[in-house]
């Protein structure tokens, strides 16, 4: 019975560090892996952190651009660079990012819209949360999505009023080793 | 007596017969005319200098609205009222402009889709290679030279907005301009009233392109 209650304690902080696909219908959110499973990142002082902006369980097809926008709680000297799947123009500003792609995309169940590589230069931990783009193309506080035929479609928030992701914060207490987990709640019934 | 009577008609019937040759097969700009498939309405097409952007049959709606019609079909007549067959399309072109603003053809970017048929009929309905923008009317130009019935009403715009025959940086930087400054229907390639990220996405399908 212990056994069974451990085990069942153990997956279900060991899920926690990895969020899995939110299963509601065009969200968007920012995520550590193209899979939509990691939302917790571990960095060092001049680390390199790759994080993906991905549309998921789109009703879309295809898809010519987003508009969305971060913060990036507790950073002071982290920058943030873009790059997109396709060529693309994007007249975001500062922590937004309003592009149009050259040439529609294909969609799937985690959409890569873009790459962000954050320059981790700070030693705190940092909360990335997500927002409408400013300016915003709608006035519900929400980001968007460009259809095949240039019309806009409003998208949910894969977390929202909370952070979407984060480096080296806290992720509901959950460690990214499995075994130190395993092990840290066999403790408790020692 | 006879004599000049008969003079005056062989003149009369030669200054009548001349008067018909002139006339005849050669487009007369009062009796030719251009109407637009939809009426009632303002419409707006998109242009790209590469020829991609929308047909005339995806013109949209000023003011939003979605999508309208906007073929124009032209009849040549000439100055007997006789349709003009087999005109050549490279001389039935469109202008668009407004004061200082003007839709700015590629080389052969704003023709008229074939010569006229036997009935004298053309139109205008594959996308236009041209940049530039005007929010005026268009015109019918026969050989260079307007129809006298006036323009229909469509208004176009590009993602050339400077009509520089390329999409390049420049418009990027005008477009950005307009996105964060005040409204101007150059960079409302959609027409619905506000510069957004629709805008964004027509922008984004012609950049690079440029005049064949």
């Amino acid at each position: 019975m212990k056994k069974l209650v451990v085990l069942a304690l153990v997956s279900l902080i060991a899920s926690s560090a990895f969020a899995g696909l939110d299963g509601d219908n065009d969200m968007m959110g920012i995520y550590f892996d193209m899979d939509g499973n990691s939302v917790c990142a571990s960095a060092a002082f001049l680390d390199h952190v790759t994080a993906y902006v991905l549309y998921t369980n789109p009703t879309l097809a295809t898809t010519r651009g987003f508009e969305l926008g971060y913060d990036l709680v507790g950073a002071t000297n982290t920058s943030v660079a873009k790059a997109f799947p396709v060529s693309a123009t994007d007249v975001g500003t500062g922590n937004n990012i309003i592009a149009g792609f050259a040439t529609p995309i294909a969609t799937s169940p985690a959409t890569v819209m873009a790459t962000l590589d954050i320059f981790y230069l700070d030693f705190n931990p940092i909360d990335i949360v997500l927002r409408a783009a400013d300016p915003s193309s709608n006035t519900q506080g929400l980001p968007m999505v460009v259809r095949e035929d240039f019309s806009l479609m409003t998208v949910g928030f894969s977390a929202p009023g909370g952070p979407a992701a984060t480096i080296n914060g806290d992720c509901n207490g959950v460690v990214d080793n499995e075994e130190a987990s395993f092990g840290s709640v066999k403790a408790l019934f020692r | 007596m006879v004599l000049r009577k008969l003079m005056g008609v062989l003149m009369v019937a030669l200054i009548v017969g001349a008067a018909s040759f002139a006339v005849a097969g050669v487009p007369d700009l009062g009796l030719s005319t251009a109407t637009m498939a939809t009426s009632g309405q303002t419409l707006s097409l998109f242009n790209l200098p590469s020829g991609g952007g929308n047909a005339f049959t995806a013109a949209y709606i000023v003011g939003g609205g979605g999508q309208a019609d906007a073929t124009i079909t032209v009849t040549l007549n000439d100055g007997l009222g006789a349709p003009i067959a087999n005109y050549p399309f490279e001389d039935i072109t469109l202008a668009c402009t407004n004061g200082g603003q003007v839709m700015v053809p590629c080389l052969g970017g704003a023709t008229a889709d074939a010569n006229t048929d036997a009935s004298g009929v053309t139109q205008f309905q594959t996308p236009l290679a041209a940049g530039g923008w005007a929010d005026g009317t268009t015109e019918v130009l026969i050989a260079g030279a307007a129809l006298t019935s006036g323009g229909v009403a469509l208004q176009m715009n590009s993602a050339d907005i400077n009509g520089s025959g390329n999409v390049d940086l420049s418009d990027v930087s005008i477009f950005s301009s307009i996105f964060y400054g005040a409204y101007s229907y150059a960079a409302d390639f959609n027409a619905d009233g506000a510069v957004t990220l629709s805008d964004v996405a027509l922008l984004a399908s012609g950049v690079g392109g440029a005049c064949p």
